[in-house]
């Protein structure tokens, strides 16, 4: 699970660089979560921006994700495909996050 | 250069329950399922439910402890896509689909659910449902009609 980290000071996104959030690598995508967003910013972005497919596993992982951040912390993601974007309003879970379309516009968002 | 064949409407694939298989079992349908040249929205929709119910029976069917096969055939017909699933593992409790239920979510972030969500998507994404328990088989059959209205 390959997931990259970029801090601006304001906001931490946090890129995953696969295809899939699927059964296979839904575990390894919590875990890594986890060790990413362990301190740094308050605000912090997921940027599924590469990710061209999330079956259920993968959307209980980034609701796991969300909420191992604690009280203090909330969990926003951008750039969501057109797959993704149809498992969140499906599940109406994008009622839950609070959704940008793009890395680059959720950095804007959180520019202090 | 390649000579052309008559395009088969129907795809046929057999493999072992297991996350990765069911992985690559779904890359080869959608390999497949392009040349019945539907819509992006079909094929996502496809992808998801299939996605759902093969993962479904490799966690619950044959679980960690039962190994076995899984037999997906997939026909284009005229008006729709029509799917047959059949896995030689434990029956669904009671013999019978588990209900629409929709994620609650009206409750603090911590009370959330991390699952759940699949046969929500497979109930409201896939029509004419159908489970039967066959002579020590589970047999899963539905189908997307192709004038769907996007979702």
């Amino acid at each position: 699970m390959d997931l990259s980290c970029t801090d601006t000071g304001d906001v931490l996104i946090v890129t995953v660089n696969e295809t899939r959030i699927d059964a296979v690598v839904a575990i390894q995508f919590k875990d890594k979560m986890r060790e990413v967003t362990n301190d740094g910013s308050p605000h912090v972005v997921l940027d599924l921006s590469q990710v061209g497919f999330v079956d259920s596993s993968g959307l209980g992982a980034i609701v796991a994700s969300m909420k191992q951040l604690g009280s203090t912390k909330r969990l926003d993601l951008a750039g969501l495909t057109p797959t993704v974007d149809k498992v969140f309003r499906l599940t109406r879970m994008d009622s839950i996050f609070t959704i940008h379309d793009s890395a680059e516009q959720a950095k804007a968002v959180y520019a202090a | 250069m390649p000579i052309e064949v008559p395009q088969s409407p129907e795809i046929r694939l057999l493999f072992p329950s297991g996350e990765m298989s069911v992985r690559i079992a779904l890359g080869s349908l959608m390999d497949g399922v392009v040349r019945f040249d539907l819509s992006d929205d079909l094929m996502s929709t496809i992808e998801l439910v299939l996605g759902e119910v093969l993962n479904n029976i490799v966690e619950h069917a044959y679980g960690p402890d039962l190994s076995g096969m899984i037999e997906l055939l997939c026909e284009n017909k005229e008006e729709e896509i029509h799917f047959r699933i059949t896995d030689d593992g434990r029956p669904l409790p009671g013999l019978v689909l588990p209900p629409k239920r929709e994620p609650e979510l009206d409750c603090e972030i911590d009370d959330l659910p991390e699952g759940g969500f699949g046969w929500f998507m497979v109930h409201s994404l896939a029509q004419e449902l159908c489970y039967k328990r066959l002579s020590d088989q589970n047999v899963l059959s539905f189908c997307f009609p192709k004038g769907s209205v996007e979702i």
